[in-house]
């Protein structure tokens, strides 16, 4: 069974090395799409594995039912991201990127020695890099410096933590599970050094003060990159946190650890859902949005154990949802050469299957009833409530609901504004007055960065960006979207399966 | 070995202090490698007084990096940017950096973050086990000059030294607190921060060919 677990790992190296050495476009870009399968299918796999964990590789790597559901949804969001998102042009530096990058938040959700997690964690920082920085104009520069500077410091404070949790055990391990087991932990360097690492981990899922690479980054990554960074990187840093969440119960720091929780998630949900509120640029908002829902799931790791399943229920659908959503309106951008909410709607070229499941999409997001995000933050509230921390969760959704009604005009504009102007409802051609209008009225604004950054101006080649087949990538998207509503309500066996493993290892000790 | 610890310590905090307020980017290249020096001697001692044969190539592979080849890259780098500018022929001052501080300011702060980290994280690292491990907080401290000198600098190339200041703070943090971290972290932490200096060697180097200067604080491209 083991080898389950070495399965995705190897699989990722594999296809990485397969595509640095066979140079095939078409194989560059089935190669991290299959990662992605192999890792979902492990990850389904385990799940309904009957056994209480899996060991490999002498005890760094441990997956109990927690891992398992994280594993699942790296290669759910990995498949919708990279299977739908990516376009027939893919050099084999970007997809043996792509491929590290999975690789890198399989080990770090497979890892049980908290010293991999946090190399795992970092290593996404290395993988991604120049994924960001990939279409080379000036802004991917700077969103690319900002994000390495960001999030290395942020993930150095982790690591710092790290070093104190092995000085906390005497020098004796970094095994989160026998960390959890041992009753001699020095508790006043356990709670730093949780502390700390909590800190540090927050860099990364873009909580407040450390968010401001968040915005940036993802509104210049590729389409692919972006709804990776948003579905899974950010909730593959949160279970980290959540990992040490629960370490915090064994000793006597769950009270900073919730204190300093309950703060990022709520200055989070706020600042999130304020910027929301006058944002032009369509891949901004949706990157503020992700910030926002993540302060709503760091408020749900800060309750602790009567909110973790449906705080994992909620990096499933939320990962579902916004990475469709980022690939959808990649599309759109990639068409029009901007992203500015209102050109875009303008612009006409918003139509057809891409429109619907885009506004089927933002349904989700808004957290409606057929969709999971729903039922999930119902049970945070609920266990909240319950926990005594009501007023924290009352003020995070008067702030949701400001985030809400941003969703629901940005739904308006797209759906209607670009309906009513017959004259842009035919799909913009290469020669379109408007376009030209457009790009002058751009250009003659903001300078000569303008024409270097459009690309309406750029080479037909190189504008046609748009998925390999329509058909499939919608497909894809449809598959992910009918996960992000019924697959939580199937898989209450699993979520059992975890509710039992976190009270059987810090039930006895809280 | 308590001694040679002690060396340690003290080596490390006056090399990054004298960091803060050193403008000259080169002399701060040399004062990484003191520091790396000073850290590979600390872990090989250690490892040496255990007699574990990994734990020596560890402390050799720490040292090689931390001294050599890491202070190295830096060197080089700064040598190619001085190049590059004087191409032009517009000579301006590119082996030396502004700071936010003077050095009076620097040494001050400075001497706060010692006596803070001292002061708070001082009482935790009392009978945890080690014989040095009452040092712990020279480490941190080293971690928060780190963090103040990639605020308080305005080019790209200083905020990679800060970057390299931490990760040694860091280091010497794990040192004192325990002997070391476990090979696994000790390896890969040190493989990342050569992978993060490289990458950000590669980004100053774009950001000089998009902006034509690094200075961090003009990068204004992206708002809201």
């Amino acid at each position: 069974m083991n080898n389950l677990l070495l399965l995705p790992l190897a699989v990722a190296i594999a296809s990485a090395a397969t595509t640095y050495l066979v140079s095939s476009a078409t194989l560059n870009r089935i190669a991290p799409t299959l990662t992605s399968a192999v890792i979902f299918l492990s990850g389904i796999t385990l799940i309904h594995s009957h056994h209480p964990y899996e060991v490999a590789l002498g005890g760094v790597l441990r997956v109990d039912p927690l891992s398992a559901w994280m594993l699942t949804t790296v290669g759910a969001v990995g498949l919708t991201a990279i299977g739908a998102g990516l376009d027939s042009n893919v050099s084999r530096e970007y997809s043996g990127l792509l491929n590290g990058f999975i690789f890198a938040m399989s080990l770090a959700v497979e890892a049980d020695n908290i010293g991999v997690i946090w190399f795992a964690i970092e290593a996404t920082t290395v993988a991604t890099a120049f994924l960001v920085s990939k279409s080379g104009t000036r802004k991917s520069a700077e969103a690319a410096w900002k994000y390495v500077v960001i999030a290395s410091s942020g993930i150095a404070i982790a690591l710092l933590g790290v070093v104190i949790i092995f000085g906390a055990s005497r020098g004796t391990t970094l095994s989160w599970i026998l960390l959890i087991h041992d009753h001699q932990l020095n508790q006043g360097l356990l709670r730093l050094g949780i502390a700390l690492t909590v800190l540090g981990f927050s860099t990364k899922v873009g909580l407040f003060p450390m968010h401001s690479w968040l915005p940036d980054a993802h509104s210049q990554s590729p389409s692919p990159v972006s709804a990776l960074m948003s579905g899974v990187l950010l909730s593959v840093a949160l279970y980290a946190i959540l990992r040490m969440r629960l370490l915090s119960e064994v000793g006597m720091a769950s009270a900073e650890i919730k204190g300093i929780l309950i703060a990022m998630g709520l200055a989070s949900v706020a600042l999130a859902s304020l910027m929301m509120v006058r944002q032009r640029d369509i891949k901004r908002l949706l990157a503020y949005s992700s910030m926002e829902h993540m302060g709503v799931m760091a408020l749900g790791v800060a309750i602790g154990k009567g909110a973790t399943t449906a705080v994992l229920i909620y990096i499933l659908a939320h990962g579902l949802i916004k990475s469709s959503l980022f690939i959808l309106v990649g599309r759109v951008v990639n068409k029009t050469g901007t992203s500015d909410i209102t050109e875009i709607s303008l612009s006409g070229s918003f139509a057809g299957v891409t429109k619907y499941l885009t506004i089927i999409a933002m349904i989700g997001l808004l957290g409606l009833p057929p969709f999971a995000i729903f039922f999930a933050e119902i049970q945070i509230s609920v266990a909240g409530f319950t926990s005594g921390l009501g007023a924290y969760i009352a003020t995070a959704f008067i702030f949701a609901l400001v985030a809400f009604s941003s969703i629901i005009r940005l739904i308006a504009n797209l759906a209607f504004d670009g309906a009513s102007n017959s004259v842009y409802k035919t799909p913009i051609v290469e020669n379109h007055p408007f376009t030209e209008v457009l790009v002058v009225q751009r250009s003659t604004n903001s300078g000569p960065e303008a024409i270097e950054s459009s690309p309406a101006l750029l080479p037909p080649a190189a504008k046609s960006t748009t998925s390999h087949s329509p058909h499939f990538s919608n497909f894809l998207i449809v598959l992910s979207l009918v996960g992000a509503t019924v697959f939580p309500l199937f898989s209450q066996a699993s979520l059992n399966a975890i509710q039992f493993t976190i009270s059987t290892i810090t039930g006895g000790r809280s | 070995m308590i001694f040679t610890l002690q060396l340690c310590a003290g080596t490390l905090l006056i090399s990054t202090i004298v960091i803060v307020w050193r403008r000259s980017l080169k002399s701060t290249a040399r004062l990484l490698s003191i520091q790396g020096l000073a850290l590979g001697g600390g872990l090989m001692v250690v490892e040496v007084n255990r007699s574990k044969l990994t734990g020596v190539m560890i402390a050799l592979f720490v040292l090689t990096l931390k001294a050599i080849v890491l202070p190295v890259l830096i060197q080089r780098r700064l040598k190619l940017i001085n190049e590059e500018t004087n191409q032009g022929g517009n000579r301006s001052d590119v082996m030396r950096d502004d700071t936010y501080l003077n050095p009076t300011a620097g040494i001050f702060i400075s001497s706060l973050l010692i006596g803070g980290s001292f002061v708070t994280t001082g009482p935790l690292f009392v009978n945890v086990g080690s014989i040095s491990s009452s040092l712990s907080p020279t480490g941190i401290a080293v971690v928060l000059i780190g963090f103040l000198i990639i605020a308080s600098r305005r080019r790209a190339i200083s905020q990679l030294i800060g970057f390299v200041v931490v990760d040694n703070g860091i280091t010497a943090t794990a040192l004192f607190v325990s002997g070391g971290v476990p090979t696994l972290v000790e390896l890969s932490a040190s493989v990342d921060v050569l992978l993060v200096v490289l990458i950000l060697q590669v980004f100053t180097h774009q950001l000089r060919g998009h902006f034509g200067h690094t200075d961090i604080s003009q990068l204004r491209e992206l708002h809201d």
